[in-house]
């Protein structure tokens, strides 16, 4: 599913910062995997090269086989929508749109007819366990279930992979386990492909596989 | 295409959903900006539209007639004027025809009568038939002391406030410093000729010109010069402007080429100048409008790029393309300049233009009321949306090449 391929990244301020010096991984279809290490070790940095936020240094990689770090920014927009979800650590849902709303957007992008949307819609929200609360505004939910919508909204398009950068550090713990044992449950289910940033260690149970970042290296494999 | 129709839908979308959720005292007060901003344009323009429609109609209806008929070249007078007058008269479209006389009056006033102390001067005198002119000229209309000129008048004259000196004139010092209705002036013709007459009336019409002249009736000119049946202008009056051309080949037509004729627009030249001035201040203070406008706009979509900019990036982030972020500003920004134009027009007709229409304002060229002609009206509300077009286009377009990272974590 995925590879990545001797990715760098530093940052060009007036004090260049390397984060990755050489990550190489390989992500299967279907696979959960966590991604951990201390604060500071490049974790998120990481995601959004995957996440097609931003431009590696040097590195490359694949999508099945696909090169992705050479698309133009109109190609990896649409890269973005149709093959892949991002989950940010924050809730980020769209203010004005209500919840089915954020999470019919993305389908209704890719010229999908209304009533599929709706209907899909409605599946990802019930997958979330939100179906009841599809009028309600952002504003109106808790953080939990902000997040949920934001995963709703991630997993409406059927992405080849899902990532997740913290989904759980703004919520409680009962929340936290709910959004976890979600991923677990798309993954099962779905068979969705996960990767997720998370600093609970409790976290390493639900996942196939985590991979540790140490000073912009995998340290090691489980 | 497919694609470009579901982005322009999207974009609608969008923006339609930011305006009904948004904070509607934002929206409230983004709308009155606008509305502000379209008033601004117009109202000046229609001031300046309508004073420059008032110093029109004061040299039309005052001077000269629509159309001004003077003496061929070689000639001191206009000849056969009767059938003239007869002939133009009966023209469909045409409301009247009058011949004047046209002399410079040397004016005495002694107000003691002791001949010391005499106030005098030379002003512009026209000698009219008081039933052709009536038909003509409103001058009658603005008489503010005792009455105008009548049939029967013998030996009376009417002088313009700034010949008088009264009714607050500001051309006091040249002028006879008081005089009232009833007073006794001496009166010379270009010819010598001296007569005494009584004043019977004052008028302030405020037109640019017309006060600092003098009436009396035609018969007095006639006798004094000893000429009967000729003329030095025939002034005529037309039911609709803006026809002059057509009559004055149609006057042509009837076979009067023995004179020159001319648009009341070609014999206005100093009424034309100020004209043109002021049409072109309003083009200057249009621009510098406009600019206001497009400036305001643009900082109200500015902030609000400013204040969404990690909702740009989690749109990018979900593979929103750049075009359908942008489209979204400007449909809203459009939405914003034609509730603008809307609220702006509303107002303009049912509240403001009423208003100085009861109410004109007294201005030294005379009473104006504001007049929005269809010009400035569509200048305006292009003007108004083009800018809120470039005013959603920027600050948008700024904002959406900015990097996810930059816009979602700062
Ligand atoms: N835009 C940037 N410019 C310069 N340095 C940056 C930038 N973004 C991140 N860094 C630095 O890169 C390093 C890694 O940051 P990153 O956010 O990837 O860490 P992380 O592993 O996600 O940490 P955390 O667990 O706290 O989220 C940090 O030292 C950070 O200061
Ligand atoms: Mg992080």
């Amino acid at each position: 599913m995925i590879n990545v391929i001797d990715l760098h990244k530093t940052y060009m301020g007036k004090v260049p910062t390397t984060v990755l010096r050489g990550i190489n991984i390989e992500v299967g279809k279907g696979e959960f995997v966590a991604i951990m290490g201390k604060s500071g070790s490049g974790k998120s940095t990481l995601l959004h090269q995957l996440g097609l936020f931003d431009v590696p240094t040097k590195g490359e990689i694949f999508y099945d086989g696909e090169l992705v770090s050479d698309l133009s920014e109109r190609e990896k927009n649409n890269f973005r929508l149709h093959k892949l979800g991002y989950v940010f650590q924050e809730y980020a849902l769209l203010p004005e749109l209500n919840v089915i709303e954020s999470v019919y957007l993305p389908l209704k992008m890719q010229s999908i007819d209304q009533d599929d949307y709706i209907l899909r819609s409605k599946e990802a929200l019930d997958k979330v366990g939100l179906a009841h609360r599809m009028n309600h505004m952002p504003n109106e939910l808790s953080g939990g279930e902000q997040q949920r919508v934001a995963i709703a909204r991630a997993i409406v398009g059927r992405p080849k992979i899902l990532f997740a950068d913290e989904p759980c550090a703004n919520l409680d713990s009962e929340s936290s386990e709910m959004v976890v044992d979600l991923f677990r449950k798309l993954n099962k289910e779905l068979g969705q492909t996960i990767v997720m940033v998370t600093h609970e260690p409790d976290d390493t149970k639900k996942v196939d596989r985590v991979i540790r970042l140490k000073n912009g290296v995998v340290t090691n494999e489980e | 295409m497919k694609e470009l129709v579901n982005n322009l839908r999207i974009s609608l979308f969008l923006a339609y959903r930011g305006i009904v959720r948004g904070n509607i005292g934002t929206i409230l007060m983004t709308i009155m900006m606008m509305v502000l901003a379209f008033l601004n344009l117009v109202f000046l323009s229609s001031i300046f539209t309508g004073i420059s429609k008032a110093i029109d109609s004061q040299a039309i209806n005052m001077m000269y007639g629509n159309i001004l008929i003077k003496p061929g070249k070689d000639d001191f007078y206009i000849k056969d004027v009767a059938n003239k007058i007869r002939l133009i008269s009966g023209l469909p479209g045409v409301v009247g025809a009058s011949s004047h006389y046209v002399d410079s009056l040397y004016i005495e006033f002694d107000p003691e009568q002791d001949g010391l102390d005499v106030k005098s001067g030379n002003w512009i005198t026209k000698a009219v038939n008081i039933n052709e002119d009536r038909l003509v000229s409103n001058v009658s209309d603005y008489i503010v002391e005792g009455r105008f000129l009548d049939e029967n008048s013998r030996d009376e004259i009417v002088l313009g406030r700034d010949v008088a000196g009264t009714h607050g004139t500001d051309k006091y010092n040249s002028s006879l410093k008081g005089v009232k209705v009833g007073d006794k002036v001496y009166a010379t013709f270009s010819n010598g000729i001296r007569r005494e007459y009584r004043v019977v009336g004052i008028f302030m019409s405020k037109s640019l010109f017309a006060d600092s002249m003098i009436y009396i009736s035609k018969n007095e000119y006639q006798s004094a010069y000893r000429v009967n049946g000729v003329a030095n202008e025939i002034a005529v009056k037309l039911d609709q402007d803006n026809l002059e051309e057509k009559y004055i080949k149609i006057i042509k037509s009837l076979g009067i080429d023995d004179v020159d004729i001319k648009s009341w627009r070609e014999v206005n030249e100093l009424g034309g100048g100020i004209t043109n001035s002021f049409t072109m201040i309003k083009g200057m203070l249009s621009a510098i409008g406009m600019l206001v406008a497009a400036v305001t706009i643009f900082i109200i979509i500015f902030v609000s790029v400013v204040n969404r900019r990690k909702q740009i990036g989690i749109m990018k982030a979900i593979g929103m393309q750049e075009e359908i972020i942008i489209i979204s500003y400007i449909w809203q920004s459009l939405f914003y300049a034609l509730c603008g134009v809307v609220f702006g027009l509303i107002i303009m007709y049912k509240a403001i233009i009423p208003i100085f229409v009861t109410y004109p304002l007294d201005f030294p060229v005379g009473y104006v009321s504001l007049v929005l002609s269809n010009n400035d009206l569509w200048t305006a509300s292009i003007g108004l949306i083009a800018s809120a077009f470039i005013g959603g286009l920027i600050p948008s377009l700024m904002g959406v090449k900015e990097s996810i990272l930059k816009l979602i974590w700062g």
